[in-house]
């Protein structure tokens, strides 16, 4: 018998299991399928500063917090705004889940790093992977290389270098980025190759020995750090120290764009983690027996009351937001909210911006939550107060465009998580 | 001089329609119905109809949001040369979008089991039932096949509709 109930086993989901277990709840992580966590870069992207002006890159070399308290003054929907006497435990959240995920996740920066992607551009990141970290523009060597592969359509070396060296030069900063052709990839069938692909055929014994000889015979004098597709190995840890190692030479993975190996190593880090943790999971839909009963049905698990549920399904790629017709939110059909209206039945084109850019009200649709994490109801009250809400199926914010998408995941999965074992424990103390 | 070409242009489709047409389905001795001689024309090509659930697969298979993750999962891709298949995700973003040219893919299809996207199917954000699509597919391609080689050559001219 469960005494909490997690739907949705993304990021948000997985630290909300993890930090109720932690507090002594039994807990079963319920969730359909995969979701963006395992689409994401990979990188923990915390808060950017909002009033950089664009392109910028000084002004994003500050601390993730001092920038998430910055998202919160001006941002008054924001997830972090509504949890604003709370947010100086943002650190002891990234924290956290740094150690649930040692064999991924590097712990907390002290300051954003800014952190090369496919597209040629940087993203600052509160937090990243042991294997993307060393690619920061601010710490990278002055004469680095940038290795290109002779398949995977999707990565251009040459893309990333350039970038690179716009970069610096609006970091301040000198910096000699070279393209370097790998041939490690010759089969005429690695053409057609996906990146989870590729990495598989990286994990292969002996691969990633015969992939730095390649790489060895190729690199220029004097690099002294290399940066490399998002594909260092599919399973587990990334290659990526070994291959410095074989190299004598730092090397670093790029952040991904989806499919992403990346966010599928930080998915099956999470899994492993609730394994290891005693959580649960169960592959199925969940339904709501009666809403405000508290009483839910886990496919052919039959019904389940548990102490408490957090809702973490996500949003449009994690199903927790859908729109046919009219927004809505399947489980328990909560009020959604775009900003401060209801959204209800409005035209999609009212809910977006002119500009690709702008700000699309849209992508910012969810259920509206007080400052203890419960979703609001009709009345613009607690909807239940055993039920949770952590994530992106929160409104106020969009989490691909704002880059405070696993940021806002894991700070409120970890206050969520804590908030339902707070419940559990009520319970069994007035029981007991 | 707008004027007359209009007019002659009005004149000649109501000759159409007034004489010409009824004159025609008068002493037509072709029995079949304007769909099925629709049908009889376009089949061949690979144009077959599409049924209430082959709309409701096909609506399925629009959810895709082309993220790649039944590709991270499919066994298939694993037994299958690739250049015969390329992965599950293209069932849904290519191989279901004409029928035409489904006969392109029937060495994949005829090489796919659908047990082995079982879990490619289970990690799909969006539940696009990959499985329910191979089956319509291979249907489909039955249906475009049988189409094709009950297709008896007919003159250019005698398919012309304004004979």
């Amino acid at each position: 018998m469960a005494d909490v109930l997690v739907i949705g086993g993304g990021m948000a989901g997985c630290i909300a299991a993890l930090s109720a277990r932690k507090r002594g709840a039994e807990v079963i992580v319920a969730r359909r399928s995969l979701g963006a966590t395992a689409l994401s870069s990979g990188a923990i992207d915390v808060a950017p500063d909002p009033a950089a002006p664009p392109g910028d890159m000084k002004s994003q070399l500050v601390s993730p917090l001092l920038a998430a308290r910055e998202v919160a003054r001006t941002r008054p929907n924001h997830p972090y705004a509504i949890l604003v006497d709370r947010l100086d435990r943002l650190k002891e959240a990234l924290s956290f889940a740094a150690a649930q995920l040692p064999e991924v996740l590097d712990p907390p920066m002290g300051r954003n790093a800014l952190l090369p992607t496919p597209l040629g551009t940087v993203k600052p990141a509160g937090m990243a992977q042991s294997s993307q970290s060393g690619a920061d523009l601010a710490s990278l060597p002055e004469s680095i290389a940038v290795v290109q592969l002779s398949v995977n359509p999707s990565y251009d070396a040459r893309i990333i270098a350039a970038g690179l060296e716009r970069a610096a030069s609006r970091l301040g900063r000198k910096l000699s980025a070279r393209v370097v052709e790998s041939g490690f990839f010759r089969d005429i069938e690695d053409a057609l190759r996906g990146p989870y692909e590729l990495a598989e055929l990286l994990d292969r014994p002996g691969a990633i020995e015969e992939f730095a000889r390649d790489l060895k015979l190729r690199l220029p004098p004097g690099i002294a750090a290399l940066l490399l597709p998002p594909i260092l190995g599919r399973r587990g840890k990334s290659l990526a120290p070994r291959l410095s190692q074989l190299l004598d030479c730092p090397c670093s993975e790029v952040l991904s764009s989806a499919p992403s190996v990346p966010g599928m190593r930080l998915q099956e880090a999470l899994d492993a983690a609730l394994g290891r943790a005693g959580v649960s999971i169960l592959e199925t839909g969940v339904e709501c027996a009666q809403p405000g009963s508290g009483v839910f049905n886990l496919g052919g698990s039959g019904p389940i009351e548990p102490a408490a549920a957090i809702l973490a399904t996500g949003k449009f790629i994690g199903g927790g937001i859908l729109r046919a017709q009219r927004f809505s939110e399947p489980v328990l059909d909560l009020p959604l909210f775009a900003g401060r209206r209801r959204a209800v039945d409005q035209y999609i084109g009212d809910l977006l911006a002119e500009k690709v850019e702008g700000e699309h009200q849209a992508f910012r649709v969810g259920v509206r939550i007080d400052a203890d994490l419960r979703p609001l109801g009709p009345q613009g009250t607690p909807f239940d107060p055993r039920l949770f809400a952590a994530g992106s199926v929160i409104s106020g914010y969009d989490p691909a465009a704002d880059k405070t998408g696993l940021g806002v995941a894991i700070f409120t999965g970890y206050l969520a998580g804590e908030a339902a074992a707070s419940l559990v424990l009520l319970a069994r103390a007035t029981s007991g | 001089m707008e004027s007359i070409k209009k007019l002659k242009g009005d004149l000649y489709l109501a000759y159409r329609a007034l004489i010409a047409h009824p004159l025609r389905r008068l002493f037509d001795t072709d029995e079949r119905s304007g769909k099925q001689r629709f049908l009889d024309n376009y089949a061949p090509e690979g144009l077959v109809p599409m049924s209430a659930a082959d709309r409701q697969i096909l609506r399925a298979a629009a959810r895709c949001i082309h993220c790649g993750l039944c590709d991270a999962f499919d066994r298939a891709l694993s037994v299958i040369p690739r250049t015969v298949y390329d992965g599950a995700s293209l069932l849904a973003i290519s191989y279901s979008r004409a029928t035409p040219d489904l006969p392109r893919a029937r060495a994949a299809l005829a090489e796919l089991r659908e047990d082995q996207l079982a879990r490619s199917e289970a990690v799909c954000p969006t539940r696009v039932p990959l499985r329910s699509i191979v089956q319509y597919l291979k249907r489909k391609l039955d249906e475009v096949t049988g189409q094709q080689q009950r297709a008896v050559p007919r003159p250019i001219k005698a398919r012309a509709s304004w004979r």
